[in-house]
C-alpha cells in the first residue's frame, strides 16, 4: 500500500483532473454513450477523487520533498525474506525494525551520520564500543566461563509485561528451540542463572571471547516478552505470532504485520528511557524490491527515505537534487571474491596468490562504488582489527598470473559466478571478466542464487570457479567474520555457511580455533590477526573493498544516527525534522 | 455434450497433475539448498538437518511427491519457506488483488476492443485511424507500456499513482467479503476506499489491458466486416436506416461471437501476464508474490502460484471450449 495523503491534501481545490472531460461527454453522439459507459464511469471516480481530495496524487514534483510536518514515517524494504523474529530474522532490510521493536542486552554504540555535499565515505577505522542496553553494567570471570549482568529497572514489554532476567532466560532457551540461524551465538552456553530478578548470569562451557559481540549483534539474542511466549507459543515457540506481531521493548511496536507486503510500527509510550522520545508516531514499512520505484516514490515524497539498494548511477543523480541529502554510511560490508581450490587452473596456492595480485581492486573501486567504498587491505572487514594485521594488499601486477595461465595446459574456460542479491555484485563480475580475459582465460559469467550458493559447500558439483559476493559479519568481531566466510565447512562443527567453494585452510582454522578460546585480549588479536594472515596467504578468500551503504534523506530530515556494524538500517527513534 | 465436457476436464487434470510432476522434480533434483538459504549463513549443519526433517525433505523423493499430491486434494501447499506460513494462507491473501486486477483489465480490454472494432469496422472517415491505431498498439509489450505510464501518469503529470493497491492514508479498508477493494469499499459505504483502489488499479490495469484489447478487436472488426455483407443487413440497409442503426443493431450482436471466443482465451493470457505488470506496480498479488519467492527458492510458494495460475488458465480454456461447443455443435467433431 502506498500513502498519497500528503499530495492531496496539498492540491486540494486544483482543477487539473478531469473536469473538463467528464463535461465533454454531453457532446458524445447518443448511440455511443452505451459504448463509452464504462470508461465514462471511470473518469468520473477520477474527478470525484480528484476533486474531494480523498485519492489520487496530484501536485507538482517540485524542489521540495513533502511531509516535513508530518507524525508518519514511510520507509520501504528491497526484500522481506524472514519474519521479522528476533530468534529467526538473519538478513538485512529488518535490520531497522527489529532495532526499533527489540533490545538486547547490550549494543553497539550509536554514531551520528553527518551530511557532507560530496558524500565523503570514511570506513570504520576501530571495532565500536558495547555499551548497555537492556543490562546497566556487566562483569565477565577471569577464565571467560561467566557473564553476570545487571539488569535495569522500570522496562516493560510491549504487553506491560515487567522485564527481569527470568524474562531473558525464557528468550535464551527459545532461542535455542527455535534452532535457527542465529542460535549458533548461544552454542556455547552451559546455563543461565537467574539469582534474583535483576542479575542475569550466563555459564559458558567453553571460553568464547566473541561472546559480548553477539550479545550485541542486531541478530543477538533478545528480550521477549514471556507473557507472549506463554500464550502464542503453540507448537512452534510462538514463531508464527511473532511473524505478524512483536513482544519486544523497543521504542517502537508493532501494530500491524502482513508478511511481504506491509507492516506498520507505532511508538510505545511506556519506553523506558525518557530521553528516547520518538518524533514519528508511526512508520509505515512498505516492501517495494523495484529500486527505481523507490526512487520515483522519494521524490514524490510518498516514501520518507531509502535505505539500500541504490545503484550509482541512482546515487550520482540524488547528488545533484538539493532537495535531496545523501550520507555515506560506514559499516561492515565486504565485497569479496572466492576462488574454488579444486579448479585445475587454481589448485596451487601460488597461482592463487598471483590472482589476488591481478585484480585491479582500485579500478573496481573507482568505477563501480565511487564515493561508497575503498580498496581494502585487510583481510577482515574494516576496523576489526588495528591497521597493519591480516593484511591481504598485494601491488598489482597482472603479469605473474597472466604467465601462470599461459604456462598452464588444461582448461582455460572458467566460471565467473556472481550473487544475484546484490545488484553491485555483477558489476564487479564484469569488470573481472574483461580482466581475466586479458590474463589468458576464457570467462562466462553467471548469477546465483542464494539458495544454490548455499548449496554448494555440501554438494560442489556446478559450483563456479570464482566467485563475488557481497556480505557482512555477524558482528564486530573478527571471528564472526572469518568463521562464517573461511573456516572449514564441517557436518559436525558451526561454521562455513559462508565458505561456498568449500576451501579448507587447517592451519587458519586452528588459529581462529585459538584465537577465539583466548581470555587475554591481546593474545586474543595477535592469534585472529595470524589466523587472517594464514587464510589471506592461502587465497582462497580475495577482500577487494570496504564498502559503505548509501542513504537518501529529504533535506529536513535530521537525526539520521546508526550502529557500524548493524547495514541497511538507521536508529528510527532519532529521526525527526530540522529544528 | 457430457463426454466432451468430461474429456476436456479430464484433459485439463492431466495437464496440471504433469505441471506438479515437472516443477517438483525440475527442483528437487536441481542444485539448491533452500533449508540453509531459509535458516542463514551461520546455521549449524544440525538446525539445517532438523528443519529439513520437520518440512519432511529427508524423506523419499517419491514419498515427498505423492504427499505434496496428497496434500493439493486438501488445498495443501507446503509451508512457505520465506514466510513460514502455510502456502494457502499467502495464496488468500494475495490471490484476490490477482483477480480483481484481471478482471478489471478485461473490462477496459472488451471496452477497448469494442472501441477499436466498432470504429475500425465502418466505412465512415475516421475508421483507418482506428485501423492504423491497432497495428502498432499490438506491438507494445506491457513493461515498456508500463515504464511508459509511470513516466508519464506518475512522474510528471502527477496523475495516478504507480505502486500498490491502496493508499496508507485510507484508514481501515475492508478485507471482505469478495476481496475486490472496489466492490467491498462499496458494501462496507467506504465510496474513498473504492475510489482510492480504482485509481490504482487504472495504470495497471490499462497496461494488461492493451494487448488483449486489439486482439479482441481485430476479431471484432473482421467479424463485422463479414456481417455487414450477409443478407440481413443488406435488407436492413433497403429498409432505409441508417449506417449507425445498421452496424450497431444488425451487425454487432451478430458478430460479438469470435471476438468474446477470443476474450475467453485473452483471459487466461492475462493471468500469465500479470506477473510482470504485478511487479512493476508493486501490486501485491501472486505474481507480486512470486517475483519475491524465486529469488528465495521458496519452492512451496513457486509452486503454489504456478498451480493456481496454471488451473485458472486451464479452466478458463476448458470453459471457453465447453461453450463454444454449446453455441457451434459442429465443435465437438
Amino acid at each position: 500500500m502506498r500513502k498519497y495523503g500528503g499530495i492531496i491534501q496539498k492540491n486540494r481545490g486544483t482543477s487539473h483532473c478531469f473536469g473538463e472531460q467528464n463535461r465533454a461527454k454531453s457532446h458524445v453522439p447518443s448511440n455511443w454513450r452505451s459504448v463509452a459507459s464504462f470508461a465514462l464511469v471511470g473518469i468520473a471516480l477520477m474527478a470525484s477523487a480528484c476533486s474531494n481530495g480523498s485519492g489520487g496524487s496530484s501536485g507538482n514534483s517540485s524542489a521540495t520533498i513533502p511531509g516535513s510536518t508530518s507524525h508518519t514515517l514511510n520507509i520501504a524494504f528491497t526484500e522481506d525474506t524472514q519474519p521479522l523474529d528476533p530468534d529467526v530474522y538473519y538478513a538485512g532490510s529488518g535490520n531497522i525494525a527489529i532495532q526499533a521493536m527489540y533490545e538486547g542486552l547490550v549494543q553497539y554504540v550509536k554514531q551520528p551520520l553527518t551530511y557532507t555535499k560530496d558524500a565523503t565515505f570514511t570506513p570504520p577505522s576501530s571495532r565500536t564500543q558495547i555499551i548497555p542496553d537492556l543490562a546497566s553494567s556487566w562483569t565477565t570471570s577471569p577464565d571467560g566461563l561467566t557473564y553476570t549482568f545487571t539488569l535495569r529497572t522500570g522496562v516493560t514489554f510491549h504487553d506491560g509485561t515487567p522485564f527481569n532476567s527470568e524474562a531473558m532466560k525464557e528468550d535464551f532457551t527459545r532461542r535455542t528451540e527455535v534452532n535457527g540461524g542465529p542460535a549458533y551465538m548461544l552454542a556455547d552456553v552451559s546455563s543461565v542463572d537467574t539469582p534474583d530478578p535483576q542479575t542475569f548470569v550466563v555459564h559458558l562451557s567453553k571460553a568464547n571471547n566473541a561472546f559480548m559481540d553477539y550479545l550485541a549483534s542486531t541478530y543477538g539474542p533478545k528480550a521477549i516478552s514471556p507473557a507472549v511466549l506463554n500464550a502464542h507459543g503453540g507448537n512452534d515457540f510462538a514463531q508464527k505470532y511473532l511473524t505478524t506481531h512483536d513482544g519486544g521493548t523497543g521504542p517502537y511496536m508493532m501494530t500491524k504485520g502482513v508478511s511481504g507486503q506491509e507492516y506498520v510500527l507505532s511508538s510505545y509510550s511506556g519506553y523506558w528511557d525518557p530521553t528516547v522520545k520518538p518524533w514519528y508516531s508511526t512508520v509505515n514499512i512498505h516492501i517495494i524490491p523495484d529500486i527505481g520505484t523507490q526512487q520515483l516514490e522519494l521524490e514524490k515524497g510518498q516514501l520518507s527515505m531509502i535505505l539500500n539498494g541504490l545503484t550509482t548511477q541512482a546515487i550520482q543523480s540524488f547528488n545533484s537534487n538539493s532537495s535531496l541529502h545523501t550520507y555515506s554510511v560506514p559499516t561492515l560490508v565486504t565485497p569479496a571474491v572466492w576462488v574454488n581450490p579444486s579448479t585445475p587452473v587454481f589448485s596451487s596456492k601460488k597461482v592463487r596468490q598471483d590472482f589476488d595480485a591481478a585484480i585491479d581492486k582500485k579500478t573496481i573501486v573507482d568505477d563501480i562504488f565511487p564515493g561508497r567504498a575503498v580498496v581494502a587491505n585487510q583481510i577482515f572487514p574494516s576496523g576489526e582489527l588495528p591497521a597493519g594485521s591480516a593484511m591481504q594488499d598485494p601491488t598489482y601486477d597482472p603479469s605473474k598470473f597472466a604467465k601462470d595461465v599461459s604456462a598452464f595446459s588444461g582448461s582455460k574456460a572458467i566460471i565467473l559466478g556472481y550473487d544475484q542479491a546484490d545488484p553491485a555484485d555483477l558489476p564487479v563480475a564484469d569488470l573481472m571478466q574483461t580482466e581475466l580475459a586479458a590474463a589468458g582465460l576464457q570467462v562466462t559469467v553467471k548469477g546465483y542464487t542464494d539458495t544454490v550458493l548455499y548449496g554448494f559447500p555440501t554438494n560442489p558439483k556446478g559450483a563456479p570457479d570464482l566467485l563475488v559476493d557481497s556480505n557482512w559479519p555477524d558482528a564486530q568481531a573478527p571471528d564472526t567474520w572469518a568463521r562464517i566466510v573461511m573456516y572449514t565447512p564441517s557436518p559436525t562443527g558451526v561454521a562455513g555457511g559462508l565458505n561456498y567453494l568449500g576451501c579448507s585452510d587447517p592451519a587458519g582454522d586452528s588459529l581462529l580455533d585459538q584465537a577465539l578460546a583466548a581470555t587475554d585480549p591481546s593474545q586474543a588479536q595477535t592469534l585472529v590477526a595470524q589466523a587472517g594472515e594464514e587464510y589471506a596467504s592461502y587465497g582462497c578468500w580475495d577482500v577487494i573493498a570496504y564498502r559503505g551503504d548509501t542513504v537518501v534523506a529529504p533535506s529536513w530530515m535530521s537525526g539520521l544516527v546508526h550502529q557500524v556494524p548493524i547495514p541497511d538500517a538507521v536508529v528510527l527513534a532519532d529521526l525527526k525534522p530540522v529544528g | 455434450m457430457t463426454s466432451f465436457v468430461v474429456k476436456r476436464v479430464g484433459a485439463a487434470l492431466g495437464i496440471v497433475v504433469v505441471l506438479t510432476f515437472v516443477m517438483f522434480f525440475l527442483q528437487r533434483i536441481s542444485h539448491t539448498d533452500p533449508v540453509h538459504a531459509m535458516l542463514g549463513a551461520g546455521a549449524s549443519p544440525a538446525a539445517v538437518r532438523a528443519e529439513a526433517h520437520r518440512l519432511g525433505l529427508d524423506r523419499p523423493l517419491v514419498d515427498q511427491y505423492f504427499s505434496y499430491l496428497k496434500g493439493l486434494t486438501h488445498l495443501d501447499f507446503g509451508t512457505s519457506y520465506r514466510l513460514r506460513e502455510p502456502v494457502s494462507t499467502a495464496l488468500a491473501t494475495y490471490f484476490p488483488a490477482t483477480m480483481e486486477l484481471t478482471a478489471y483489465s478485461l473490462l477496459f480490454a472488451l471496452v477497448i476492443a469494442l472501441i477499436l472494432g466498432v470504429g475500425g469496422a465502418g466505412k465512415w472517415k475516421g475508421a483507418g485511424v482506428f485501423r492504423a491505431i491497432m497495428l502498432p498498439a499490438a506491438c507494445i509489450p506491457p513493461f515498456l507500456l508500463a515504464m511508459f505510464g509511470k513516466i508519464v501518469f506518475y512522474e510528471h503529470l502527477n496523475l495516478l499513482p504507480a505502486a500498490g493497491r491502496i493508499s496508507s492514508s485510507v484508514a481501515n479498508p475492508p478485507t471482505g467479503p469478495t476481496g475486490f477493494l472496489t466492490i467491498d469499499g462499496l458494501i462496507a459505504g467506504k465510496p474513498n476506499v473504492t475510489i482510492d483502489a480504482f485509481i490504482h488499479l487504472l495504470l495497471p490495469a490499462l497496461c494488461i489491458a492493451l494487448i488483449p484489447a486489439i486482439s479482441i478487436g481485430r476479431i471484432l472488426r473482421s467479424s463485422i466486416e463479414q456481417t455487414m455483407q450477409m443478407d440481413h443487413v443488406r435488407t436492413a440497409r433497403a429498409k432505409g436506416l441508417k449506417e449507425r442503426s445498421v452496424l450497431l443493431k444488425h451487425a454487432l450482436r451478430n458478430s460479438v461471437g469470435p471476438a468474446l471466443s477470443m476474450a475467453g482465451l485473452q483471459l487466461g493470457l492475462m493471468f500469465a501476464g500479470v506477473v510482470v505488470i504485478e511487479i512493476m506496480f508493486n501490486w501485491p498479488g501472486v505474481g507480486w508474490f512470486l517475483a519475491q519467492s524465486i529469488p528465495q527458492g521458496d519452492f512451496p510458494a513457486i509452486a503454489g502460484v504456478t498451480l493456481v495460475l496454471s488451473i485458472t488458465y486451464v479452466a478458463i480454456n476448458a470453459a471457453v471450449d465447453v461453450l463454444q461447443a454449446v453455441a457451434d455443435p459442429r465443435i465437438r467433431v
